[in-house]
């Protein structure tokens, strides 16, 4: 699997959760291959499955509620899902990193930055207290953060929303990782606070050659970062093409919908802005048939009672609804008007 | 009873109801003011304001806001001084009836206190709110609740603005008992403003835990529009929600405030959503407002410096102009409201800051017709900043 540069290849995943109310099929088969240096956006709403996902890539599913059910996880060449969690804590934090959207839950209050930044090498690279710290500087310095020296032993609280998403980001790659999943970090910032932080992953991404994934419920941010884009719903992929291709003719009528819905800068005021009725569904009660089906304009009755295809447009752009093929060819006749 | 009198503009005949105070002819549009205290009843012009402030092509202000300024003190305790917070910091703005006012800024920047201020949902230390000629930073408590009537809010959170123990219906119907509005059932009122907001009245007897988050977002609204309002601040109403759904309660919005003639203040750091929704934008900076300017024109061509890195700042959903355009990226974060750079706030992050902006304070000045901007580096004749520091102008404002 690594002979062709991929890092991470998906098959089949699918994370359950056995609830009161039902078993959850929080992601129901989701497969991706991620190569060297690329970078995924994984675009949904909330409870489509997009955290959990990259939860499960982790192993960072609490069993039970929880449990991966089926398919595989090799990164690479490691069958993720068979380690034991001794491998896998090897792995996690050091070959792997994780940036979380919430900024204060994920540092630790009560200890300075320096305590937070530093036991991350020792653990992982064996660095001595010295070496930790010099290193915990350089990365700090790395991310943006000026007189680093000084600023390195104050606590969480004394730093901003932005800043303290910058340590987050120092402390993720400071083991130099060859993957980063970044979950929603720029959700919870300001607009230029998180042009700061993009700005800051791509040229990471650049100069360490990273493979990212990106989550994120925001069309603007994955349309200047990703080169392919993953569309979830209701624990399932809807759409799958790369970036590009996603946005000018997308295949499926819950993606086009999602990408109407955003109001464009460029368009003028004032007109009505595309909506898709309803609401998302309760992932433990799926209706039959295709689970955007009572949210979508085009359905026909077959959607109500028979489980969409995954329709493959071209190599790499599959959409799942029973009528990808002319959604697709309406998308490229808007686009040749 | 019903009063007939003529526009003192065009003399037109004009029927109104007894208590209403402002008229406006339906034929001039000019609006006058009916003297209630006047042996005989007689309507006058209302004169405009005397600080005439901006405005778009409706001329009618319905709130205006002059000197605005909330100060906090905070710290401080036992032999330690307090520090103030200026979290509003003399605001001057006209809202005009039927207007969707945009009020955009980072987080921090006073844009929510300046909305609550507005309503006194916090006391206001300063400045005045003119509203149908009263002052309401300056009413009673009791004869402001009575206002409130006209003027309502629509929260962020509308998981913590519901009350987990009220049934909806029970939510809904409360400022109609509040405000003693409730002659026949308020049942069927309720029932009425559910179906208006596109909840079905089967729900009434749900409690909000039963709902998601743009069902609940749909109940506040309902809320603010129990009472009839003119004027709501809707303070973050779309930032807790999932997109499609923004989507869903931007338009509900936009269809009731056609249908009421409702006047919005609509508070966002999302300006994708609010170049949508706004007639007008201001862009608020550490507690100041510094542009001011119509929805179409503050996107196509902001003139101060913080506007046009806050607009460049937001990502376009299409690869292609992504991958084009240049972004200005601000360095560092907003400085801390407890104590501001001096002159003017933004001079710390600006690119074209000078050693004028340090000290001298800007104000808002009209740079092009309606469109305002408090910046040195500007004038009426220079609106272009780069071209300006280009040519080397130093200080050209006031």
């Amino acid at each position: 699997m690594t002979s062709n540069g991929t890092i991470l290849s998906v098959d089949g995943l699918k994370t359950y959760f056995h609830t009161e109310d039902g078993v959850v099929k929080a992601v129901d088969g989701i497969s991706f291959e991620l190569k060297k240096g690329e970078t995924l956006g994984i675009v949904g709403e909330s409870g489509s499955g997009k955290s959990v996902s990259n939860l499960s890539i982790m192993r960072l599913i609490q069993e039970p509620p929880g449990e991966i059910v089926d398919g595989k996880i090799i990164f690479d060449g490691i069958d993720v899902r068979a380690l034991s969690i001794d491998d896998v804590r090897r792995i996690r934090g050091r070959r792997i990193a994780m940036i979380f959207q919430d900024p204060m839950t994920s540092l630790n209050p009560f200890l300075k930055i320096s305590k937070q930044l530093t036991e991350v090498t020792v653990l992982h690279l064996g660095h001595t207290k010295q070496q930790a710290r010099e290193h915990a500087i350089k990365m700090l310095k790395l991310v943006g953060i000026s007189d680093a020296e000084q600023r390195i032993d104050s606590y969480p609280h004394e730093f901003s929303g932005g800043m303290r998403q910058r340590v987050m980001i120092a402390m993720a790659l400071s083991c130099d990782p060859e993957l980063l999943i970044a979950d929603e970090p720029t959700t919870a910032l300001d607009v230029t606070i998180q042009a700061q932080i993009l700005e800051l992953i791509k040229d990471l991404k650049a100069r360490m050659g990273t493979s990212v994934i990106l989550i994120t419920h925001d069309l603007g941010v994955v349309a200047g970062m990703t080169d392919k884009i993953i569309v979830m719903y209701a624990g399932k992929v809807f759409e799958q093409a790369p970036t590009r291709e996603l946005f000018a003719t997308p295949a499926n009528p819950y993606t086009k919908g999602l990408l109407k819905s955003v109001p464009d800068p460029a368009h003028e005021q004032g007109k009505e802005l595309y909506q898709i009725p309803g609401l998302p569904p309760d992932v433990a009660h799926l209706p039959p048939g295709c689970p955007f089906a009572p949210r979508c304009s085009r359905a026909e009755d077959i959607c109500h009672s028979e489980f969409p295809p995954f329709v493959e447009i071209n190599a790499d752009h599959h959409s799942l609804c029973h009528f990808a093929n002319d959604v697709y060819a309406e998308s490229k006749s808007e686009v040749a008007k | 009873m019903l009063i007939h009198l003529s526009c003192p503009k065009c003399a037109a005949n004009l029927d109104f109801d007894d208590g209403i105070r402002f008229i406006q002819c339906e034929f001039c549009g000019a609006t006058s003011v009916f003297d209630i205290d006047a042996d005989s009843p007689n309507l006058t012009l209302d004169a405009p304001t005397p600080t005439a402030k901006p405005h778009g092509p409706s001329d009618e202000v319905l709130i205006s806001i002059q000197d605005l300024k909330v100060h906090y003190r905070s710290g401080g305790g036992f032999l330690r001084s307090s520090t103030v917070v200026k979290a509003v910091d003399g605001v001057s703005l006209d809202i005009i009836r039927g207007e969707t006012l945009g009020l955009v800024g980072e987080s921090g920047c006073g844009k929510s206190t300046l909305g609550k201020a507005i309503l006194r949902l916090t006391e206001p230390t300063g400045g005045k709110v003119l509203y149908n000629g009263k002052d309401l930073a300056s009413l009673p408590k009791s004869a402001m609740r009575e206002q409130r009537k006209h003027l309502q809010m629509i929260f962020q959170d509308p998981y913590a603005s519901l009350n987990p123990r009220m049934t909806v219906g029970q939510i809904i119907g409360e400022p109609l008992r509040t405000f003693g509005l409730t002659n026949g059932s308020t049942a069927s009122r309720v029932e009425e403003l559910m179906e208006t907001v596109g909840l079905s009245r089967r729900f009434i007897k749900r409690y909000p835990h039963e709902f998601s988050g743009g069902q609940r977002q749909r109940i506040g609204i309902a809320r603010a529009l129990a009472v009839d309002p003119e004027f709501i601040v809707a303070d973050e109403p779309i930032s807790a929600l999932d997109v499609s759904i923004q989507a869903q309660i931007m338009n509900l919005m936009e269809r009731l405030q056609a249908e009421k003639n409702l006047t919005y203040l609509f508070i966002s750091h999302d300006l994708r959503a609010v170049r949508h929704l706004s007639d007008r934008v201001a862009v608020m900076y550490l507690g100041r407002i510094v542009e001011l300017a119509g929805g179409k024109e503050i996107y196509r061509e902001p003139l101060m410096p913080y506007t046009q890195a806050l607009i460049s700042a937001v990502p376009v959903p299409d690869p292609e102009i992504e991958a084009k355009r240049e972004r200005i990226i601000l360095t560092g974060d907003v400085p801390s409201p407890i104590n501001p750079p001096s002159g003017c706030h933004f001079h710390t992050r600006c690119q074209f800051a000078i050693d004028a902006c340090k000290t001298q304070v800007p104000q808002l000045v009209e740079i092009k017709p309606d469109h305002f901007a408090a910046c040195i580096r500007i004038s009426p004749e220079h609106p272009n900043i780069e071209a300006n520091a280009s040519d080397g102008l130093g200080a050209i404002g006031n």
